[in-house]
């Protein structure tokens, strides 16, 4: 019966029924067809799976992002970063950087930092002297940061279906954002000092000053979330929940958002949540299923005999090799929520810390998002620069080097990462 | 749904304005409950015992309601193995590569549909436990997704039939919503 479930999940998926309705069809043959559970299992497990407290943080955090673009938030955090790194030498490409991890600090959404930064930042980097591909290649890259400086969508729902702590996710994320976020602005030095570009805007304490002031209302949330998490006063859910207060009283208070468009964006924000969580819920019946089977323990039975499970270094090569193939092909999410049971299960016998699991998951798929076919960024960013994905590929190259490297220092030397959650994680509930 | 294509796509999209209605007003709901959870745990330091079960229940029928919506835009998240629809041209290789995924969602959907009847009914003999709010309530958000589902991929299936006989290309995958 597991092949039914598998090979019809299969087919179903390649003549491009959804993920989630491929998910929910192909566990309901599967149980069909073995006829010994009642069917009122599939409703009863889409219930189970969205029954889940910290999986609200998902629609808040969401709902924050979009709010933030739709105000033009974007153009403030632009020009503030501009006064803050717009002096050093490559100053957009640092700017473009500077942005994204600002930007990863309000919204957990990548692709939507692709487009808010990128179409501004593409045009302004051309117009300079930056190649294309180059300016292409570098909002894309630097996006990629929105999932993984807190708060992040790929991590809420690997937490919430690994039954971790999101906060202790979260702040995971930091020092491997810093890192990544670092190593590409080197690069970028690099590419403008190469190229010859010069382009550089003088520093001024006062446009710094004038800038600060109109952007700190959104500077303000990283503080809320971040702050709030590592300092131990919100649960996740409960920094993302004040998140959209804090964003309600500031459009209130600036008249940024009349009724009319607070409605269609709540509504624009509920479709788009929906569609990670509908995965959610049909992962549940799917995992449900691949229980039933025991199919987590026979994966990792099989792993130990072909000696995978000897070492943490080649269950993390595995892990990092299967999260680089399905990321390329599919979004994050559902390769999240189809590969946990068994991801954890595999971490589990071998030792590892679930935590340095999900950060090592988490950053593979990073990656997933600027690699085609399906790297959404990419597709945004080559867009929005009229680039060939060919061209921004041979651009993308050192990106790829940089989070790669910084995969690999997760995986050898986790105490990097996992200082602060560990300092922090003592005397935090969820 | 029987009727003729343009009527049913201004019912459609009235029945999708209602969906959408009552999706907003849930999330609203959703925040509030959530928000007076936080204020009363810092501010009184008394929680509410019935606020986290309310709103696990708000965000359920928030979250069916809003992948309903979502089968209607079709943006749901679909595997890109780079030889999409584009790639195959003409033919009946065509219609069932734009027409399968339909068929497969509707005939789900009524499944989906009576299971989801039974379960709610089921619960209908249960209440919750801290805020007495009847199950079976909760759990009918299953069949109205389904119901909506149904609905909702007629109404595409229909469209894209009328856009394949005509000879246009059918309404284009929009992009995804990322993540």
């Amino acid at each position: 019966m597991i092949w039914l479930l598998l090979g019809s999940f299969a087919i179903l998926v390649l003549v491009r029924v959804p993920i989630a309705f491929a998910m929910l069809i192909s566990a309901t043959i599967a149980i069909a067809a073995q006829g010994d559970v009642a069917m009122t299992i599939v409703p009863q497990r889409i219930w189970v799976g969205l029954n889940n407290f910290p999986l609200l943080a998902v629609p808040f955090f969401l709902f924050v992002g979009q709010a933030m673009n739709e105000t033009g938030v974007s153009v403030k955090l632009i020009d503030f970063a501009r006064a803050g790194v717009g002096w050093l030498r490559g100053g957009l490409a640092h700017v473009n950087v500077t942005v994204s991890m600002i930007f990863a600090g309000i919204s957990g959404v990548s692709s939507a930092d692709t487009l808010g930064v990128g179409s501004v930042m593409i045009p302004a980097m051309r117009r300079e002297g930056y190649s294309a591909p180059f300016a292409v290649g570098i909002t894309a890259a630097s996006s990629t940061l929105g999932n993984i400086i807190p708060p992040s969508l790929m991590m809420i729902i690997y937490a919430a279906t690994a039954g971790l702590s999101v906060g202790a996710m979260f702040l995971a994320g930091i020092v491997p954002g810093i890192l990544i976020g670092g190593g590409q602005m080197v690069w970028a030095w690099r590419v403008a000092f190469r190229g010859g570009i010069t382009e550089t805007a003088s520093f001024s304490p006062r446009r710094l000053l004038a800038t600060t002031r109109s952007a700190w209302p959104a500077l303000f949330i990283p503080l809320i979330v971040i702050g709030g998490i590592l300092a131990g006063v919100f649960t996740a859910t409960e920094a993302s929940v004040v998140a959209v207060l804090y964003v309600l009283l500031l459009s209130a208070l600036t008249r940024s958002l009349g009724p009319r468009r607070l409605f269609r964006l709540t509504e624009d924000s509920i479709g788009l949540f929906s569609l990670s969580l509908l995965c959610v819920a049909a992962a549940s019946l799917w995992g449900w299923v691949l229980a039933y089977y025991s199919v987590p323990q026979s994966i990792v039975t099989w792993l130990g005999d072909v000696g995978v499970l000897s070492s943490p270094l080649r269950i993390f090569a595995a892990v990092i090799v299967i999260f680089l193939v399905l990321g390329s092909f599919m979004d994050a999410i559902p390769a999240i929520i189809i590969m946990q049971p068994i991801v954890g299960e595999v971490a589990t016998a071998g030792g590892i810390d679930p935590y340095h699991m999900g950060i090592v998951v988490v950053l593979t798929l990073a990656i997933g998002l600027i690699t085609p076919p399906y790297g959404l960024c990419l597709l945004i960013a080559a867009d929005l620069g009229e680039t060939s994905i060919g061209a921004a590929l041979r651009a993308l190259a050192p990106f790829y080097l940089i989070s790669l490297a910084v995969v690999l220092i997760a995986v050898l030397v986790p105490g990097v990462i996992l200082w602060i959650p560990d300092a922090v994680i003592s005397g935090q509930p969820r | 749904m029987t009727r003729p294509a343009e009527r049913s796509g201004g019912a459609l999209d009235l029945l999708l304005r209602i969906n959408a209605a009552l999706a907003v007003v849930l999330f609203a709901a959703l925040t509030v409950v959530v928000a007076l959870q936080v204020l009363t745990r810092f501010v009184l330091h008394i929680p509410f015992i019935w606020s986290e079960e309310v709103a696990r229940f708000l965000f359920f029928w928030t979250v069916l309601l809003g992948a309903a919506m979502s089968v209607r835009s079709r943006r749901h998240f679909v595997l890109d193995i780079g030889m999409g629809r584009r790639a195959v041209t003409g033919g009946a290789a065509r219609v069932i590569l734009d027409l399968v995924p339909h068929l497969c969602v509707l005939a789900f959907s009524v499944l989906l549909f009576v299971l989801g009847i039974d379960y709610a009914r089921a619960g209908l003999l249960r209440t919750a436990t801290n805020s007495n709010v009847d199950m079976g309530l909760v759990f009918a958000a299953v069949p109205v997704f389904a119901a909506l589902t149904f609905v909702y991929t007629v109404g595409n299936l229909l469209a894209d039939v009328r856009g394949l006989r005509s000879g246009r290309p059918p309404a284009d995958q929009p992009a995804p919503g990322g993540e």
